[in-house]
């Protein structure tokens, strides 16, 4: 078949895919209905089927480049996932979340011990060379703890609460986001928020100690504290599995372990940022309420962080997602 | 294609078993389109500044808290969720990607879904440590994808659909033209507005001279005063009047 007429043969098909195209690409493949879905498949067939022809035939013509594009379209839309978010979302938050969570167990642990181990190694360096502090907090801040002055208790007078509130949650949720994404640097990143947390927040308690202000410092912290470095630990956990993924490729390729580890602690991840907002909301209006006792603050601390594990150590409930929706077909078989 | 490198291609496998080979976009291309969508993002983030610094002014205390808390959170989404926002809803596609003709898929091919959108440009935050994309760009250079950490992350890959664009016109062409004919004359045709006149003029006589040792039937079509610019627009033309007469013309003189 010469080209004239490979081309006046299947030109009528060419521009009726097109049309289904353009109407694809502006409202999905739900604008159309049964019958044109069908026509859409059969015409993209169709177009691959000449592409193929045209590709081995009639090398570097228009009409080879013109397939090439109505292939493409046709591939990448059909192939697209469609999903309803709202289930998802149940979904994920009942059963893909906590089961992320178990999962993370171990590399829990890990972040864990090394934020408490840096704190201890903060507050202990601290009592021994305050100047220590000096390389986390600055010399000012030091100064002025010298002369009494805590800067949270000038938290509550410098800008309303809500204004606080969200300064103070998109500002942690950014720490935990440089925390867990920090691990696709081998992990190296992930380990140095860590440890630059823990030692400032150690040096923290040791010079404020130190200096006679522990109990202001406490009354401003124990309500949102314990569960807001708790879930920046959860971060750093999903930084290692993110690490784990980069460094031990067991069975399968480099990229498809980055990945799954990339899938996994994003489940992590994304679960455990809502609660950000709830602590920021505390943060900005509870805590720098210096009226009420440290130890309601506290008690209310030690509630979130009970709420938070008991959430996410409950047993995963609803089903099982479709699993060719989970867009990782080497996961299926691994 | 086999005259193409298998490195900046990519190959999916399409229906019908059949290997739809693409063009990826590579470290200038996606550069630039970042360019501009930073700039984008710039100009977005200081206009949001100035509208609450002057909000803040003509608004009582109390609902000044409000502002500044929407303020901080669209802060915050500006910055994780700018490209995020614009491949989800353009599907694959920021404006400078639009604007270069560059798309984001799955490595299959096909749209990728919002999660590896959102994977990937997550993970921008890694790619530009320590700065300017000190990571990003490199992995970029040495992976045969080039795709940056993000991508890697997400399974993504970046084509460059600016390639594909191409409109198709039936023809008629003379009996005798095979399709390396034909392409010659679409390639030509796909760059005629870009030339200068010299150059036009000197490489249409080249072709035209090529087309009639190919053709000798050819000959007879054109006057020796016709400039070639002006046959070879007559044989590219749809209609292709040329052609029949070609055709006719050495029947009459052989």
């Amino acid at each position: 078949m010469d080209y004239s007429s490979f081309c006046q043969r299947a030109q009528h098909d060419w521009q009726a895919l097109e049309e289904l195209l353009e109407r694809v690409r502006r409202g999905g493949l739900n604008r159309l209905d049964h019958e044109e879905l069908e026509r859409f498949a059969a015409y993209h067939r169709r177009a691959v089927s000449d592409f193929a022809y045209a590709r081995t035939h009639f090398p570097r013509t228009d009409a080879v480049r013109h397939l090439r594009s109505l292939a493409f379209a046709g591939h990448r839309l059909l192939g697209a996932q469609h999903e309803a978010i709202l289930p998802r979302m149940r979904e994920f938050f009942f059963r893909g979340y906590r089961r992320a969570f178990r999962e993370a167990l171990p590399a829990l642990a890990t972040a864990l011990s090394i934020f408490l181990g840096a704190t201890a190694l903060g507050f202990v360096v601290t009592l021994i060379s305050p100047g220590f502090a000096a390389l986390f907090l600055g010399a000012d801040a030091i100064e002025n703890l010298r002369q009494g002055q805590v800067w949270t208790d000038s938290v509550g007078s410098i800008a309303p609460p809500a204004a606080i509130s969200g300064a103070i949650f998109t500002n942690n949720m950014t720490v935990a986001l440089v925390t867990w994404l920090g691990g696709a640097l081998f992990g190296l990143l992930t380990v140095v928020m860590l440890l630059n947390n823990g030692l400032m927040f150690g040096s923290v308690l040791a010079l404020t100690w130190q200096y006679h202000l522990l109990d202001r410092l406490l009354a401003f912290i124990s309500a949102h504290g314990p569960l807001e470095l708790f879930l920046i630990v959860v971060a750093g956990a999903a930084g290692f599995q993110l690490a784990r993924g980069q460094i031990r490729a067991k069975q399968c390729p480099p990229g498809v372990s980055f990945r799954r580890g990339a899938r996994r602690s994003l489940r992590l991840v994304g679960g455990t940022l809502p609660w950000f907002v709830l602590l920021g909301l505390v943060e900005g209006f509870l805590s720098p309420v210096m009226t009420i006792s440290t130890w309601i603050k506290a008690l209310l601390g030690v509630i979130l962080l009970a709420s938070f594990l008991a959430y996410a150590l409950a047993p995963p409930t609803g089903a099982a997602p479709n699993p060719t929706a989970s867009g990782d077909r080497f996961e299926e078989i691994a | 294609m086999a005259t193409e490198s298998p490195i900046g291609v990519g190959s999916f496998l399409g229906a019908l078993d059949v290997t739809l080979d693409l063009p990826l976009a590579s470290v200038g291309s996606r550069g630039l389109a970042n360019l501009v969508d930073m700039l984008l993002w710039i100009l977005t983030s200081l206009f949001l500044a100035a509208f609450a610094t002057l909000a803040t002014g003509f608004l009582p205390s109390s609902a000044a808290g409000m502002l500044w808390l929407i303020v901080f959170v669209s802060f915050f989404l500006l910055y994780w969720g700018f490209f995020s926002f614009f491949e989800i809803v353009m599907d694959g596609q920021t404006p400078g990607k639009r604007l270069l003709g560059l798309r984001v898929v799955s490595e299959d091919g096909s749209s990728a879904p919002p999660l590896s959108i959102l994977l990937r440009n997550l993970g921008r935050i890694i790619d530009f440590f320590p700065g300017f994309y000190g990571i990003g760009v490199p992995v970029m250079i040495l992976q045969a994808q080039s795709k940056r950490v993000g991508d890697l992350l997400a399974g993504t890959v970046v084509v460059r659909e600016h390639d594909l664009r191409c409109t198709h016109t039936e023809r008629k062409w003379p009996p005798r033209f095979d399709a390396s004919d034909a392409a010659l004359l679409e390639a030509y045709f796909s760059r005629v507005k870009a030339m200068s006149e010299e150059y036009k003029r000197a490489l249409s006589a080249n072709l035209l001279l090529w087309l009639t040792t190919r053709h000798p039937e050819f000959v007879g079509s054109y006057s020796a005063s016709e400039p070639a610019e002006a046959v070879l627009a007559r044989l590219f033309d749809p209609h292709a009047m040329a052609f029949e007469r070609a055709g006719e013309d050495q029947e009459q003189n052989p």
